[in-house]
């Protein structure tokens, strides 16, 4: 019998669960997705022994390095903060530790050479077995791969677009599936009354706005909502535009006026429901009349309440399910010079995620059009009024 | 212009990780203040609204940590900070 001071190896779970350190390994690394019986003895046997596997040790064996990069906007905009904070702990529950990387880091000048030599930041070179960028809120051209993430011995992904096309270069993407946000949160107001939407979007300008103004005409019709030209509006994603933007609309009367209003963003909604509060008389802003809001938020949901925002009608990220979709992204990915990923992450069953492929062949890097892409529906927050 | 000083003890035993760092940053950010965090009160802080430079003071559960904000309505913007950098313990 071992001694109680010795260190227990994968051998002394094996015998516990009679079962070969393979099968040990494979069910503790989470290669092994059966839920059966053997793998419950091995968990078991693991927990009882307080036995558990050296990540470094593990890495050595398998010639990976256990550690992914996490290429993220620094001072993070509000989807990189939340999706941080899933992706470092889901990795850790992987056995993977994240390197969290400046987006601007990349593209700095370093040990005196020039910055675009493709994948020689000295952060990286074999130092990580994937990567995943977090674009930028905005999507679109700046959401490019830096020079450093172009031509890797690791896979890289892109996290956060709402548009695949505007992906940036890279072997696959999780973005937000917009389409569904846009008919959960017409269908909500319907459910609750509202038939005369309109929509706050973002600036026209981006991909991102154009991909609203799309997806919002084709939500509308299934349920016999309708929208005019002048009850969709393109700004800045703020409160001062939220609140005219929604004060112009309700200055309206009858049929001319909206009653229900989708708003993108927290800081869009706060405006919006402080144009109805202020705007409206006391006779007018009845439940009845008043218009409903929901909000494709941007933030957590304890953020709002504890400003003390009010109620909340929300869709928001799930950040759980697009990190999940992006480590399983990461295994199943190839290199840019087309050898397989070398990390080995247990593959996650997805569900109700929209899988496709970029519509458009990306610039700046190699052809893409291959690059699977996963869009993730955004998560209902409904809480009733106060 | 004011400007707002506040310190907390930092009660989560693993102290500032990726999640609240990654909150406070971006609540840092977005607050319209100029903002700085550090291990110690009275020591040099760094900018509060850098993901990395927050991660990189390193801070444990038990450590005492110093923000500094200074601009437009710092006290309330301070107080908010706070109120994320401890709303998840």
């Amino acid at each position: 019998m071992p001694s109680p001071a010795r260190r227990r190896s994968i051998v002394d779970v094996a015998v516990a669960a009679g079962v070969s350190t393979a099968t040990v390994s494979r069910v503790l690394s989470g290669r092994r997705s059966k839920d059966d019986d053997i793998a419950r003895r091995v968990r078991r046997a693991a927990e009882v022994l307080h036995y558990t596997a050296n990540p470094a040790a593990s890495a050595l064996r398998a010639e990976t390095t256990a550690m992914l990069g996490l290429v993220i906007p620094d001072p993070p905009d509000s989807f990189a903060a939340g999706f941080v904070a899933r992706f470092v702990s889901l990795a850790a529950a992987q056995a993977h530790q994240v390197l969290l990387l400046s987006a601007e880091g990349l593209t700095r000048p370093h040990h005196g050479g020039p910055s675009t030599d493709p994948g020689a930041h000295p952060v990286f070179g074999q130092a990580v077995d994937g990567c995943v960028m977090v674009a930028v809120e905005t999507g679109g051209a700046d959401a490019r791969l830096p020079p450093a993430l172009r031509s890797t011995s690791f896979p890289v992904i892109s996290a956060g677009v709402t548009d695949p096309a505007s992906a940036p270069v890279a072997a696959g993407s999780v973005g937000i599936d917009l389409d569904s946000t846009l008919q959960l949160a017409v269908a909500r107001l319907v459910e609750r009354g509202s038939r005369r939407i309109a929509l706050l979007a973002p600036d026209v300008e981006s991909l991102r706005g154009a991909s609203y103004f799309v997806g919002f005409e084709t939500a509308l019709a299934p349920v016999h909502a309708i929208t005019r030209a002048e009850w969709m509006s393109f700004g800045p994603t703020d409160a001062e535009r939220g609140y005219a933007d929604a004060a112009r609309m309700i200055a309206e009367d009858g049929d001319r006026r909206p009653d229900g209003i989708v708003c993108v963003t927290d800081a869009v909604a706060d405006g919006a429901r402080l144009a109805l509060e202020t705007t409206m008389t006391a006779t007018e802003a009845t439940a009845r009349n008043r218009p409903r809001l929901v909000t494709i938020a941007d933030r957590h949901a304890r953020d709002v309440d504890g400003n003390g925002a009010g109620p909340s009608e929300r869709l928001r990220p799930d950040f759980t399910r697009m990190a999940t979709a992006a480590l399983r992204l990461l295994s199943e990915s190839k290199t840019p010079d087309g050898s397989p990923s070398r990390s080995l992450l247990p593959s996650i069953e997805g569900e109700e995620e929209r899988r496709g492929r970029l519509r458009e062949p990306t610039t700046g890097g190699s052809d893409t059009s291959d690059a699977p892409t996963i869009a993730v529906p955004m998560l209902p927050e409904w809480t009733p009024p106060i | 212009m004011s400007t707002a000083t506040r310190t907390v003890v930092i009660t989560d035993p693993v102290g500032i990780h990726a999640r609240p760092a990654a909150e406070f940053a971006q609540a840092a950010g977005s607050s319209g203040c100029s903002v700085t965090i550090s291990k110690q009160p009275g020591a040099a802080g760094v900018n509060a609204a850098s993901i990395l430079s927050v991660m990189g003071l390193g801070v444990k559960g038990g450590d005492t940590v110093e923000i500094v904000v200074t601009g437009d309505d710092a006290e309330n913007a301070a107080d908010s900070l706070i109120h994320t950098l401890t709303k998840g313990e």
